[in-house]
């Protein structure tokens, strides 16, 4: 594999091309690495390891007492991180807060249903069900392209 | 060494506490929704039972009032476990009003001995007869209104779940070009 930088001072934004002759696994590898370059944040495993959390591959932030925990399909993390500062960090990355203690990443969720007391029910690649409060479903709905 | 075993463990507890944290937070969610809930029903109940008293002459012994207490006292009991049961991993999973026709005998049975004070008063059709009135009306009126405000809500989300699709294909897309 070959390696080419060049600096063009006209571009408005960083622009990155791979040129291939077929898409196999190393072009994916490829595409995921420059897809997830500033799109991690350091999170600790359940045995006290600290590892990269890719933001993108995060299901949901839920906030416990005073621990954030990110969910991913297959681990948990606690990121050193107030939702708050999450909303910010992952604004226009397709997440969207639907209850004072949970962020949901919109790309994970696979089913909306309906719940009790005009909430949601969202289920998500794992096979987890979430609950959309009240007060959110119509952000989330907005999250959507739906009006309210 | 030392030092990170120790990390290890105050790390691994704060997962298990984590784990306690949410079940303590479902019994204290489930205690404070089902006696507001209760409550603003005994008010309302206690003001609708003034009322046909009123209209109908009825007078009310105290211990009717006590039964009511009760009845009511039993409502919160019913309606704790109705919510734990349906903030469970298992509940989630099903529409939620299966857990509303689960619990419809146990409030059945709550309006039935609410209502049997009452039906002593009225004359004409025996009282056996008045009680299974009551119930075929509690039942009609509690499934007919289940059914309607699930249907309508799942209409909406078939829509929201249109716009879901329409959302990751969009950006599925964006991020192959």
């Amino acid at each position: 594999m070959k390696l080419f930088v060049r600096d063009k001072q006209n571009l408005a934004e960083t622009e990155v091309e791979i040129r291939c002759r077929q898409r196999d696994e190393e072009v994916d590898n490829l595409i995921n690495a420059i897809n997830s370059a500033g799109d991690t944040m350091i999170g600790e495993k359940e045995n006290g390891d600290k590892a990269p959390v890719y933001i993108s591959k995060v299901l949901y932030f839920e906030a416990v007492d005073r621990n954030v925990f990110a969910y991913t399909t297959s681990e948990i993390y606690r990121v050193k991180k107030t939702l708050y500062d999450l909303e910010e960090l992952t604004l226009n990355k397709f997440f969207i807060r639907i209850s004072k203690s949970v962020i949901v990443n919109i790309k994970a969720v696979q089913k909306i249903s309906p719940e009790a007391s005009r909430r949601l029910k969202l289920l998500l690649r794992n096979g987890e069900w979430i609950i959309v409060s009240r007060n959110y479903v119509g952000d989330f709905k907005k999250s959507l392209g739906m009006g309210q | 060494m030392s030092e990170k075993k120790m990390t290890n463990e105050n790390i691994t507890l704060s997962f298990r506490e984590e784990k306690e944290l949410e079940e303590k937070y479902r019994i204290k969610n489930a205690i404070i929704k089902s006696i507001s809930r209760v409550a603003v029903c005994f008010s309302v109940g206690i003001l609708f039972m003034s009322i046909f008293c009123a209209i109908g002459n009825i007078s009310i012994e105290p211990i009717e009032l006590i039964k009511i207490w009760i009845g009511f006292f039993f409502l919160i009991i019913v309606n704790f476990f109705r919510l734990m049961v349906a903030s469970s991993k298992w509940a989630l999973g099903k529409p939620f009003i299966l857990i509303n026709l689960l619990f419809m005998p146990l409030y059945l049975v709550i309006a039935l001995v609410l209502a049997m004070d009452f039906v002593k008063d009225v004359d004409g059709l025996p009282k056996g007869w008045l009680l299974v009135m009551y119930a075929g009306i509690f039942l009609i009126v509690f499934s007919v209104k289940q059914f309607i405000s699930y249907f309508t809500y799942k209409a909406k989300t078939d829509l929201m779940n249109d716009a879901l699709t329409n959302f990751q294909k969009e950006h599925k897309r964006d991020e192959e070009e």
